[in-house]
């Protein structure tokens, strides 16, 4: 597992934080993750109506992880700082895309810890967390050949983030995962998104 | 894989970002929507509440499967994994292994709903990685306590 | 390590590497990892199928 020294931003009074940015999500990082995630969601979910639950709340991390360590065809990540987790994401290096002809890295799941997101706390503890993980999964996928190409599906409030913040090609709604848009990078964008984060 | 980027670029990602939210996979299909909604965490702090008190009394898993009159493959289910779903059969036995309420167990396995919030502080100290096997350590012990302390006052209806 | 190659098997590296725009040894690696995924999935039991989407016909890989 190897560390890189990252940068999140607090959200209460805009100072950068040191922070580290993993390339595994290992068993004590998991725990931790079901651990201290859960108890925020399932407050949220007791007090809001189920229209403004946090949409992954059913996601099964340990399941979809269940492989990640067994083939190489699955990587995972996640952010720390300050003791907590912050964000974790799993990409997939084996998928077959049927929307184009090139190879494109798979980001599977991606996500912020509850703390993290607007709906749940304002203002955020941390910022930049998700892009940090956009730009985890860029970097692999130039290391593993695929030029910076990387395809994901977003869920229904983060499509303004990859249109707009991270200007990433809007593919289209895929009726293989519930009408969900589909993205993606093409090499040339994700290159620019390391040079320069975020287009307005 | 190693990712180095300058302050700037993170101070910029940040700034722009604003309010919006991040995230990348699948909704709820519409068999998760329409069920209940499993209980990670207190399927977590459930199994950590078997594991330590099995440890505190010396008890293998096999050794208190016996006691339970409950599959051992359960037992370690309950202990290993935060989606399994314990049998109500497999709580009321550990309830009575254990001398704690059946109520009170089954509500803290996630098979019967609380009055009240419950006893989350305590519980996510309690959530913690623990080992399967060994007596307990101090800090453990305290944890132990304070949980079942929560369950109890619970029952007898304190704040 | 080297790899050797028939020239049909290298007309279909070239081929593929060319359509998905990845080097020769990024696509071999990727074929690695499709064939651990598989290998992966049927040893836990599980079947691979191939769906025809225009007749929804499905036939199982076989993999023996």
């Amino acid at each position: 597992m190897e560390a890189s020294v990252i940068y999140l931003v607090r959200g209460a009074d805009e100072s950068l934080v040191e922070a580290v940015l993993l390339d595994d999500l290992d068993k004590p990082h998991l725990e931790q993750l079901e651990a201290t995630w859960a108890p925020v969601v399932e407050q949220v979910k007791r007090t809001t109506p189920r229209d403004r639950w946090p949409e992954d709340w059913h996601w099964n991390w340990r399941d979809k992880l269940s492989h990640a360590h067994q083939t190489f065809g699955q990587r995972g990540f996640c952010i720390t700082c300050e003791g907590g987790l912050q964000g974790a994401m799993l990409v997939d290096l084996a998928s077959l895309s049927n929307k184009g002809t090139r190879s494109v890295l798979y980001v599977d799941y991606l996500a912020v810890a509850p703390w993290n997101r607007s709906a749940i706390q304002t203002p955020k503890r941390f910022k930049a967390v998700g892009g940090t993980l956009i730009a985890a999964a860029v970097q692999l996928s130039i290391d593993e050949g695929f030029k910076g190409r990387i395809g994901l599906h977003s869920l229904p409030g983060a499509r303004r983030f990859y249109e707009k913040n991270c200007g990433m090609t809007i593919i289209g709604p895929d009726p293989q995962k519930q009408n969900l848009t589909y993205y993606e990078f093409t090499s040339e964008q994700a290159n620019a998104f390391l040079a320069k984060p975020l287009t307005k | 894989m190693k990712l180095n980027l300058p302050k700037d670029w993170f101070i910029r990602a940040a700034k722009l970002e604003g309010d919006c939210e991040v995230g990348a996979g699948s909704p709820p299909t519409a068999i998760q929507s329409a069920t209940p909604m499993i209980s990670v965490f207190t399927h977590l702090t459930f199994g950590r509440l078997v594991l330590l008190l099995r440890r505190k009394l010396g008890l293998s898993i096999e050794q208190l499967a016996a006691r339970a009159e409950a599959a051992t493959e359960e037992l370690q289910a309950i202990e290993d994994d935060p989606y399994h779903e314990p049998e109500p059969s497999t709580v009321y036995g550990l309830a009575q292994v254990f001398g704690l309420s059946v109520t009170k167990m089954m509500q803290a396995a996630g098979l019967a709903v609380a009055k009240k919030l419950p006893l989350n502080k305590e519980a996510v100290r309690f959530a913690t990685d623990a080992k399967p096997t060994g007596p307990l350590s101090p800090e453990e012990q305290h944890a132990l306590e304070a949980y079942i302390a929560t369950l109890l006052d619970d029952e007898r209806g304190k704040e | 390590m080297t790899l050797n190659l028939t020239d049909a098997e290298m007309d279909a590296l070239e081929a593929l590497a060319g359509q998905k725009d990845l080097n020769k040894t990024a696509i071999i690696r990727q074929a690695l990892r499709l064939y651990q995924l598989v290998d992966q999935r049927m040893r836990e039991g599980k079947k691979l199928f191939i769906e025809d989407d225009v007749n929804k016909v499905k036939s199982e890989l076989m993999l023996v």
